[in-house]
Parts: C-alpha cells; structure tokens; sequence
C-alpha cells in the first residue's frame, strides 16, 4: 500500500522528474502521487465549470475519469515536449467537462438550473456566500466555450497560450472569447446586484 | 504556474470571482483512481464497428509478423515455448504466470516494453495477469485480449461442447472449441464473426466461424472456488455503483430517474398484447439494438404490446451502451421516443428495464421524413474506411475516438465534437475530416444526433 500523502504537504509547481519517471513505469506510489498532486487543481476547474445541479457527483465522476485516463495515457507523455504535465492534464479535465456540458446543452437544456440559494444573512459570511451564488449563477450563464476560458485565466491565472493549447484554439481566439465571456459575465453580475 | 497580468484592463475583480469557492477534492480520489485503473486497463469503448474489428485484426496480424522478425535483444524481451507433461507453472515475462495443465501446449513472446502475446493451441491453462501492456492470447479460431488479470483458457480438440452447439449452430467439420472462465478482471474474447467482453462469473465460447458467445458461469464451475464468489459480489457491487452513478447523472442533467414508475412504463404496464403489431416491433427494435447499439444478439429481451415496448437487459450492458441507445442512431429516432417521455429504468437485480411508447401509427421501421441514422452511420463507416486506415498508417500507438455529430432537419452537420484518447494523438484531426468527408446525410423532421466511436490499432 502506498504511503499518505497529506495533499497539503505537496508543492504548487509541476511533479518531480524522479516521481514523474516513476508514475510512467507504473509505480503505484508514484501515480498516487501524481493524482494527490494535481487533484485540488483539477477538481477546482471541474467544479466551477460544472456550475450547475449535480456538479458535485460529476465533478467527482469527471475528476477519476481524468486522472485515470491522465495515468493510462502517461507513457506516451512526452516531458520534453510543448506541454507541460499540469497544461497536459487540464486539457484533458477541460475537455472531458466539455464534453459533457454540450452533451447536456443537447439533451435538456434545463441543465442550468441551479439549486437554490441559501438567503442573504446580515453578516459578512452570508453576503459572501450570495456573491458565490451569484457568481456561480453568472458562470452557469455562459456558454460551455466562454466559461472555460474565463476559469482558466481568471481563477486558474494561465497564460493564453496554455489556454490555447488547452481548447485547441488560436490565442487571438481565446482573447476575443475572454473579452466576450469578461463582458457576459459582468452584465449577468450586474443585473444581480 | 503562470500568472495572469492583473493589469488587463477588463479583468474582472478577483475578490469578486473566488467568492464563488471550490471545494477539495475527495479524500479518496487517488484510491478510487488507482482501484479503478487495477481493474481496468483499456478504455471503455461502448461501441465498435465490425468493420473496426476488421482493422484490429490487420493490426494484430501486423503485431504477429513484427514478433517473428530478430529482436535486438534489448530490455525483457522473451519468448518461450512449454508442452507440459504435468501441471506447471510458467512465467511469461515478468508480469504474467500461467498453470498450464498436463497436455497442454503453449508458445509465448514478450517484447521490451512488456507487451505479450500467446499462442495457447491445446489444453488448459489458467493465467494471471498483472495490468500493464497489452497481453493477447491466440487459441485456434478466436483471441483473447486481457483486460486483467485471472482467467482460464481450455481448448478441447474435436470435443465440442453441446452448448457451442447450440449457440452457434456450427458444422460437423468443427474441429477445435474454446473455453474461457473469468475470475478477475475483464477479458475480451474475439475473432473474425464478433467479440464478447468477459467479467467475473462469466464464460465465453469460440470457435472458427462463429461469433464469440457469453454466458454466466456454470453453478457446478463456481461452486467451491472462492475467487469466483469473491469476483460475483465485486460484480454485484460495480453493478449498483453503476446504477447509483447513472441515477447521479440523470439528477444532474435535470431528469428525474424513475424507478419502475416511468410514464412508458405505466403504460406498458396498462396495455394489451397486440397480435398483429407486437411481434414486428420487437423483431425490428431486436434487430437495432443488435446492428446499431452494439448488443450481443440475444442479450437483451424486448417484449411489445399496443403502443409500448420494454426492453430488459443486463445492467451494466445498459451503462454501456446508453448513450447510442438514446441517440437517433439508436432508438431515439422514433417521434414517440424523442419528446421525453422515454425510459427509465428500474428492475431485479443486475438487470434493467427500457420502457418506450410510440406514437399511434408509428413503427420503429424509419420512413422517408424520419432517416435512419444507423444506416447512415453505417454508410459513413464504409465510406470512409480507406481514408480512416490512411490516417492510422505508420501511427504509433492505438487511438479510442469519439465524434459527435449534431444534425439539423436539412441533413447539415451543424456541430461537432470529438473525443480522442490519449488526447492530442496525432491522428485525431486526420480521422475527424476522413469522417466528416464520408458524411451524406439526409434531411429529416427534426434535429438529430449520434456519435460514432472507433476503437483503433496503429497500422504497419
């Protein structure tokens, strides 16, 4: 059985030479590491693209799915090629959570309802917790395509290129997709407040 | 990581956006992935054409000839050959172990990267396989591609069993019938008429010229034999996660999952027998859900009324297959189906039901404003098979690929989106305009979608 590895205890940057080698060869050591090491970022892109009713159970489902298709897959992994192993993964999240908005966009469009929120209370908490709400709703607004590139560079902070490479899009791309999804999701704050 | 520059003018406020919080992820994430990965090693494919098998097999013929060629040597590359006088344990690479029993024959090669194939042509033999490379083992008349890890084999010469028999109705001149018990994992047995995926509890028939058949394992069989037992309760368990995980989706998606109450099924409930439409319907809903969904023939029972029809099968072929049975490739085509009022499951263990009601003088047979879009799907494969080998010629490694196509009611092809895995394979692009290319499709009542899913060996 492989050791703990409190998540907290790992580092922000990408995983190690030695540990990266060792998850390639199949050491199950090595790929839980991997997974504990990228897991909050994944989760975190997965979540908040999935703003919707079910997101926890899908993001979940989603998270495994690409963990396990990133640990199939590492082998062929090239750590000296254009793609860093946290662009290389996320790409793989983003699309798979992609996937399944459009999925959903065709099959019932109700999809975006969102569950209900809880009532703003007097304190700093609670106004908080409504900001979230609002939000979220705001995000849940926008199309499949413009929410991913508003997560990827506003919370994920990634450099356009990643997020080209990512969407498989050309940079100018994604700059007119975030100067669009920037304007939708302001306009939909707005009319919240 | 990067950094995005905080000084973009329309940057939204930071403060703002993370008060929308994630959460951490589960605890056991890792856990659930590597459990996951241990009992699977390829990718699930809900769908392969024949057609596909067709390329596999030239792949796999193409990996038989690169076997016969001189190695250099290099890493655990081995090969071997045993005829066991008595039972015998013997290492194949460092990853397998098989017990071949007295009489039995087998020859095995494995290449450095741990690949392995083997060529069991009589007797016995009971493998365990620890997930990695690819591990083929070929019998007389069939393959076996282990998907993990503990199986027996038993090739019977000119002792066909009655059942073969019976399944397949094959000649007197059948001279070699396999055998295959599953105790853990999955296997894959396939040859040229078919192929049947194999889970604990399960066995599987082949034979030269006729489609692999599944079938639970024999009570005498798995009496007294722990593993099997063990493997039977992981089977139940993956089959309520199953359930459970559908159920999660379908709350996700916004539809409610109806269990023994659906409104079809209701009304089925409600109805008579028909004499005169029954019987048709199920012949032609049998014969779709065995051409276009990719059901074995026989595994799911379809049973008709007045307007409505139940189809029952088996759990986890449904969490397969769902996703091509509710496109129009499928069953959705039918006006009936595709207002909403389809589905949904419920039913006794490890088996579930599919209730679906049409509209009166509506028959699952398509008509000239309801195109069959499993007939063009198919004519899409054909058509476009020269430009797919093209494009998996001198490939490097096997591609799964996933393109969904949304269809408006002129017959245009007005979104699509593909899937590759691994993702970023080099061929993906070339597929997708192969596809796309062979694309004829025909105007329709209404808007319509279906997926087309390949399974796909590099080609030499």
């Amino acid at each position: 059985m492989a050791a703990a590895v409190a998540p907290s205890a790992i580092p922000s940057g990408e995983l190690d030479e030695v540990t990266l080698a060792r998850a390639r060869r199949g050491d199950d050591d090595a790929r839980r590491q991997l997974v504990l090491h990228y897991q909050a970022r994944v989760f975190r892109v997965l979540w908040r693209m999935l703003a919707c009713r079910g997101q926890a159970a899908m993001a979940e489902d989603l998270c495994q799915e690409t963990f396990e298709r990133v640990l199939r897959s590492l082998p062929g992994f090239s750590a000296s090629g254009p793609a860093r192993l946290s662009t290389w993964i996320l790409t793989i999240a983003t699309r798979l959570a992609l996937k399944e908005l459009r999925r959903r966009r065709v099959r019932d469009a109700a999809v975006f309802r969102l569950e209900p929120e809880a009532s703003p209370g007097p304190d700093r908490q609670a106004e908080r917790a409504a900001l979230g709400h609002a939000v979220r709703r705001a995000i849940a607004g926008l199309s499949p395509d413009h929410r991913a590139v508003i997560i990827l560079r506003e919370y994920e902070e990634l450099e356009y290129e990643a997020i080209a490479r990512i969407l498989d899009i050309q940079v100018g791309t994604v700059k007119s997709r975030l100067a669009r999804a920037r304007a939708e999701l302001r306009e939909a704050l707005d009319e919240q407040r | 990581m990067s950094s995005v520059d905080r000084r973009e003018p329309d940057a939204l406020e930071r403060e703002t956006l993370l008060a929308y919080e994630a959460p951490p992820p589960p605890a056991d994430m890792a856990d659930r992935v590597l459990a996951a990965l241990r009992t699977e090693v390829r990718p699930r494919v809900s769908r392969r054409t024949r057609w596909m098998l067709l390329v596999a097999s030239l792949a796999v013929a193409a990996t038989a000839v690169a076997l016969l060629l001189p190695r250099d040597g290099a890493g655990r590359a081995s090969s071997g050959h045993r005829a066991a006088g008595a039972r015998e344990s013997i290492a194949i690479g460092d990853r397998a172990v098989a017990v071949a029993e007295a009489g039995s024959e087998l020859s095995w090669t494995v290449q450095a990267d741990g690949a392995a194939a083997v060529d069991q042509r009589r007797g016995d033999v009971f493998y365990r396989v620890t997930p990695g490379q690819e591990f083929v083992v070929a019998v007389p008349g069939a393959s076996i591609r282990v998907l993990g890890t503990c199986f027996r084999v038993e090739v019977s010469e000119m002792r066909p069993r009655n059942k073969i028999l019976a399944a397949g109705g094959i000649a007197a001149a059948l001279t070699v019938a396999v055998l295959v018990t599953v105790y853990e994992g999955r296997v894959r047995l396939e040859n040229g008429q078919g192929e049947a995926e194999l889970v604990p509890g399960e066995q599987g028939t082949a034979a030269a010229g006729t489609p692999p058949v599944r079938e639970p394992l024999a009570a005498g069989a798995a009496a007294g034999d722990r593993r099997t037992s063990k493997s039977a309760l992981e089977a139940r368990v993956r089959d309520l996660e199953n359930k459970l995980r559908r159920a999660e989706k379908m709350l996700g998606d916004g539809q409610a999952p109806v269990i023994l109450s659906s409104p079809a099924e209701q009304q089925f409930a409600a109805e008579q027998r028909d004499p005169s439409w029954a019987p048709g319907q199920e012949q032609r809903i049998q014969e779709r859900l065995t051409r276009f969904v990719g059901l074995e023939r026989g595994s799911a029972t379809v049973e008709c009324r007045r307007t409505c029809c139940q189809i029952a099968l088996d759990a986890e072929d449904l969490t397969r297959v769902l996703d091509d049975l509710q496109s129009d490739a499928g069953l959705k085509h039918l006006e009936g189906t595709g207002g909403g009022t389809m589905w949904l499951a419920g039913g006794k263990e490890g088996v579930d039901r599919v209730s679906l009601c049409l509209q009166p003088d509506e028959d699952v047979q398509p008509s000239a404003t309801r195109p069959d879009r499993g007939e063009e799907r198919e004519a899409l494969l054909l058509a476009s098979r020269p430009a797919v080998e093209e494009c998996m010629r001198g490939a490097a490694t096997a591609i799964d690929f996933e393109m969904t196509l949304a269809i408006d009611p002129g017959g245009e092809i007005v979104d699509v989106t593909s899937k590759t895995d691994p993702v970023g394979h080099p061929a993906a692009t070339c597929l997708e305009q192969a596809l796309l290319s062979a694309a004829r499709l025909a105007p329709s009542t209404r808007p319509t979608s279906f997926a087309v899913r390949l399974h796909l060996d590099p080609l030499r």
